[in-house]
């Protein structure tokens, strides 16, 4: 143990006095660029006023609870967040819903009022369009407030209280799309990218530390020592790690306290995230080094390798592929560790935040086992 | 035995690059390993030290085989590789601690060491300065250095000298025979023929992966002492004196290039007095005159029909 830390120390001390990558290229570089592309694209990621959501109305219901909604439904305040649009048939708006003419069909059915008085369990069916998920959840959320009035109106109801829809001004619950909360603004959305883009120029650290102990005269002297193989091997990963989690925890706290950049409410979730992305990128640069065998090939490759994922993940702008090639965006770790870090950040489904590091923990094994394979092919 | 290696084999593809090589080396020798670039002994000492794998043979090393002992093994062994093995962003000082300390050494006793290897390898007052702005003879005195910081029994050089200038040749030259005479044992690589010759007890001639010859300078050099030669300076140039020297008995060859005069003649004739009076018979004179002895190149050159540096 003591052996891999005394590697570990003195490959961290050249990495320390080696400024022009260190300072340079791993810190300044990517906080130059989010600064100059957070201010200078900060218009584009501006939230803008949402449009009413058009939604389909089909009211079977001629009772008291059928009029309850007609009226809540054009009210003003409704109004400037829906466009309702009568229906016929439920047919018909289905036939709306999948043209995309509508994002979603409220139905009221025949008995609603009488099921409501009657202390039945009533439903408001409300159908949605899969793909405009921002739209459904606004009539979602409007037609649960008139509902939970109607409850209430309901109670009083039973106790003696004139029927009256109760609530009559502000039933309906502010749900505001802060852009702080829900989505990141441009020095936010630069600030992930850039953090996981100069994460993964550690590979080149990698590549030329693990080139230098395996394919360099001072590294075959440290294995002439009584060193053992995977010590050396265990020591320069350890340092690589150490040294771009570093600089990754320096890019994280300087865009927080400078940009005043939003990093979310689980902070150990995204050290974790970012953790696993820096060792994919050692582990990258390690098997690009081993199957190259020359740490300038190696270097040069990763380099352009860093800027087509950079670029691929959506890292400088937003790339939209066409639906049938999205599944691209998916080849690039980046891309990966991006989608795990916003939907930390920005409460996205935790689900696929835990399958993006699934993802790049195989991808860890790959590299490693790569490199560790061509490792013994080197030493003949 | 200190070092003794059995019938050591080893192959790239169809590339013998050792041959069936047995060496025999004592404690307390320079042991030379003598050979034009590409003869094997850079392979011979990646094999001692197990870094190249051995195809076939065996290498023993304190008594105790490599195989399976390398850590042990290599604890005792200090090498100065052909290329520098330094980094350029540690300063001298760390360098030294660093392999220092990979071979187990700590604390007080480290500091000790980096700082004897420093004054021995003369480089005490550059101790906190990066090998980057070190000259090149600087950066072979650190090489050097990083290979004796843990006071090894047994120092492999390969090729320590190549590509420095004369003063830190000399300064390098110097300290292995001070490491000598401190006790340890060498083994050194050179196709210098004159640093094998200057320092070297014992020396191994190589070619094409083979020991061809192995023996004290003087035992080597019996190999080829079948003829004496001498070199005249003469005064006047004398085309005839040639085939004159070539008629005394002994003189087995003799040519003139400008006005000095080589002449080859059977080992122990003694017929220098009938050479220098053949010359001043010929209305000429002697300016200087001198006998060569066989050297190791001259015995490489007879062994194989090459030069060392081809």
């Amino acid at each position: 143990m003591s052996r891999i830390l005394t590697i570990a120390k003195y490959i961290i001390l050249q990495h320390l006095r080696n400024l022009g990558i260190t300072l340079g290229q791993m810190l300044i570089f990517p906080i130059v660029v989010i600064l100059i592309l957070g201010m200078a694209l900060s218009p584009a990621f501006e939230e803008r006023e949402l449009d009413p959501t058009r939604v389909g109305y089909l009211n079977e219901d001629t009772g008291v609870m059928g009029g309850l909604v007609d009226d809540f439904l054009s009210r003003g305040e409704i109004a400037e967040l829906l466009e309702v649009k009568a229906v016929p048939s439920r047919e018909k708006g289905l036939e709306l819903l999948k043209d995309g003419e509508i994002s979603a069909l409220i139905h009221i059915e025949a008995d609603y009022s009488e099921q409501v008085l009657a202390g039945n369990k009533a439903e408001i069916k409300l159908t949605g369009h899969p793909g405009r998920q921002l739209g459904v959840a606004i009539v979602e959320t409007i037609m649960e407030s008139f509902t939970y009035g109607g409850n209430a109106t309901y109670a009083l109801a039973a106790m003696g209280s004139q029927l009256e829809y109760a609530p009559a001004f502000g039933s309906i619950e502010e749900h505001t799309v802060s852009a702080s909360g829900l989505k990141p603004n441009a020095m936010g959305y630069y600030a992930v990218t850039m953090l996981v883009m100069m994460a993964m120029y550690g590979a080149i650290y990698a590549a030329y530390d693990m080139g230098q102990n395996y394919m360099e005269p001072v590294g075959l002297r440290v294995m002439s020592t009584p060193v053992r193989p995977w010590e050396q091997y265990a020591g320069t990963v350890l340092a690589n790690l150490v040294t771009v989690y570093l600089q990754a925890l320096i890019i994280i706290a300087f865009t927080y306290f400078a940009f005043d950049v939003y990093w979310g409410p689980n902070l150990p979730l995204i050290l974790l995230i970012v953790f696993v992305h820096v060792t994919l990128a050692v582990g990258l640069g390690t098997m690009a080094v081993m199957l190259t065998r020359d740490i300038a090939r190696a270097s040069g490759l990763l380099n352009i390798l860093v800027v087509a994922l950079t670029f691929l993940a959506g890292g400088y702008f937003e790339v939209n592929l066409p639906g049938s090639f999205q599944w691209g965006q998916y080849l690039s770790p980046n891309f990966l560790a991006q989608t795990a870090l916003f939907n930390t950040i920005y409460g996205g489904p935790r689900n696929e935040t835990l399958v993006m590091l699934a993802a790049m923990a195989g991808i860890i094994l790959v590299t490693f086992t790569v490199s560790m394979l061509a490792q013994r092919r080197v030493v003949q | 035995m200190l070092v003794e290696t059995k019938n050591l084999v080893k192959r790239y593809g169809d590339v013998l690059a050792v041959d069936n090589v047995n060496l025999q080396i004592a404690e307390g020798e320079i042991f030379g390993l003598l050979g034009p670039n590409g003869a094997g002994k850079t392979t011979i000492i990646n094999m001692l030290i197990g870094l190249t794998k051995v195809d076939g043979g065996e290498i023993a090393i304190f008594g105790k085989k490599v195989n399976g002992n390398r850590e042990d093994v290599s604890s005792h062994i200090g090498i100065v590789p052909q290329e520098l093995a330094i980094y350029n962003d540690l300063t001298a000082a760390e360098n030294l601690a660093f392999f220092g300390k990979l071979y187990g050494i700590k604390g007080k006793l480290l500091q000790e060491r980096v700082t004897e290897a420093l004054e021995f390898t003369g480089l005490s007052d550059k101790r906190k300065i990066l090998p980057k702005k070190f000259s090149g003879g600087m950066k072979r005195r650190l090489n050097i250095a990083c290979a004796i910081v843990h006071q090894p029994k047994l120092i492999i050089m390969d090729e320590p000298t190549v590509g420095i200038d004369p003063q830190s040749r000399n300064h390098i030259l110097s300290s292995v025979q001070e490491l000598h005479s401190q006790g340890s044992t060498i083994i050194y690589t050179s196709h210098y023929m004159e640093e094998v010759e200057e320092l070297c007890t014992r020396v191994a001639i190589m070619d094409e992966g083979r020991i061809i010859a192995q023996g004290n300078k003087d035992e080597l050099k019996e190999l080829v002492s079948f003829e004496d030669r001498i070199v005249v300076e003469v005064s006047t140039v004398n085309f005839t004196l040639v085939d004159e020297i070539k008629r005394i008995g002994g003189v087995t060859d003799c040519f003139l290039a400008e006005n000095i005069l080589t002449i080859h003649m059977a080992k122990n004739s003694h017929i220098i007095g009938r050479v220098v009076d053949a010359i001043t018979g010929a209305g000429t004179e002697v300016v200087t005159l001198s006998a060569e002895k066989p050297t190791l190149e001259s015995v490489f050159l007879t062994l194989t029909g090459k030069k060392l540096r081809d």
